[in-house]
């Protein structure tokens, strides 16, 4: 699948080629060929939280799972279609959003998510991936869904972005969302977004690689190939 | 949680004074327990299983985790710092669910307590009531960059994102 990407995330100084070491969720191997290899879909784990265990709800929660992968997957098609509205879609009505660099913006409209994404891809503001914006793909990960109620769930989401002229020029987020099941519809009400950052840079470096990471933090408890499903 | 069922509408937003002193008390004692440095009870606001998101990506899962990695950062790298933090906002999203915004900073060991704290972050909290106890379930910290040099070079973060956001205001 060609992907591409929304970001706020290119709006940073990323500086690649030097070796790191981060954790991210339950990672990834540590080396693939491509952005589908290196980004595994997590599933599962969710349902042993204790939360919904109830069998006769199982597939019902697998339903709710599936509407929820619907919504990342509305993000990832209206940033790689450049569709601000489609990427939007994803949101409620009114919701808080808090951009990679920490500003936030609280209940803000669907419009206003709309119009300001639409900005971005129609501009020719320059990635910090290089490149413009609009060359910019996104591919977005459900990582771990918890469902607080059967209604609201906090959503955690691995988000790689790379420049479609150069695949080697990426950069790797984590977003956390919290969504809620209003009139049937899986919408998000809090999107928080950041940078994952090399270990013991400085402060305020978005210095992100993900070449040839080593997963020093990864949970040695769980047995990955029950996690790793491919998408 | 367990009591309430599958709803194809929102619950009532049920904005209880008495649980909105509850959640802030909460995020006090977080703060509390980083200035006395103690792990156990900085972890003890958060659920068991709770999801927990560093400033750097770094994702600790469970209560234990939590405690233990804060212990480590208390007695080395934050040992003797202080944070400084406040909710920003808070809302329920069902009467045992809140999702809250905190903005935090930090002032070093050798900073007095009237220095303006440095390393500003802003979280994302959810609240869950579970048997009558208000915890946090997931945590996520993002550091609220300023308009270095970097970012200048990059093109435009915040202002831009304000600008856009703002226009139709």
């Amino acid at each position: 699948m060609a992907l591409k990407i929304f970001q706020c995330i290119n709006l940073f100084p990323i500086a690649l080629g030097t070796g790191v070491s981060l954790s991210l969720l339950l990672q990834s191997p540590a080396k693939a060929d491509s952005l589908s290899e290196v980004l595994p879909l997590v599933r599962g784990n969710h349902h042993r939280d204790g939360i919904i265990t109830n069998s006769r709800l199982w597939s019902t929660t697998q339903q709710e799972e599936a509407a929820i992968e619907q919504v990342v997957q509305k993000m990832q098609d209206g940033h790689n279609s450049r569709n601000g509205k489609l990427f939007a879609s994803a949101f409620a009505r009114e919701h808080d959003y808090i951009v990679i660099d920490g500003t936030f913006l609280p209940k803000i409209t669907r419009q206003d998510n709309a119009r300001s994404h639409q900005e971005l891809y129609d501009s020719d503001r320059t990635s910090s991936l290089g490149g413009n914006l609009g060359e910019v793909g996104m591919q977005l990960n459900v990582a771990k869904i918890r469902f607080l109620t059967p209604a609201i769930a906090v959503v955690h989401i691995q988000s790689h972005s790379y420049l479609e002229s150069d695949p080697d020029k990426k950069a790797k987020n984590i977003i956390t969302t919290v969504m809620q099941k209003r009139e049937g519809k899986w919408e998000i009400v809090a999107f928080h977004n950041a940078p994952v950052q090399k270990r013991e840079e400085d402060d305020f470096g978005f210095v992100i690689d993900i070449e040839g990471f080593e997963d020093e933090n990864a949970d040695t408890n769980v047995n990955k190939n029950e996690y790793f499903l491919p998408k | 949680m367990r009591e309430e069922n599958f709803t194809q509408t929102p619950e009532p937003l049920i904005s209880n004074s008495a649980d909105e002193a509850t959640i802030r008390n909460l995020f006090q004692q977080l703060i509390d327990s980083w200035n006395r440095g103690n792990g156990n009870a900085y972890a003890a606001v958060f659920i068991e299983e709770a999801d927990y998101v560093a400033f750097n990506g770094d994702h600790s899962k469970g209560r234990e985790a939590i405690a233990r990695q804060h212990q480590q950062l208390f007695d080395t790298f934050l040992k003797g710092t202080r944070l400084r933090g406040e909710v920003k906002s808070l809302q329920f999203l069902s009467p045992n669910i809140a999702l809250v915004h905190a903005i935090g900073g930090t002032l070093m060991s050798w900073q007095s307590d009237t220095a303006k704290p440095g390393r500003k972050s802003i979280q994302t909290l959810v609240a869950t009531k579970h048997e009558g106890e208000w915890r946090f379930a997931s945590f996520h910290n993002t550091r609220i960059q300023p308009l270095g040099i970097g970012t200048i070079a990059s093109g435009v973060t915040n202002l831009l994102w304000q600008r856009l956001f703002c226009r139709s205001k």
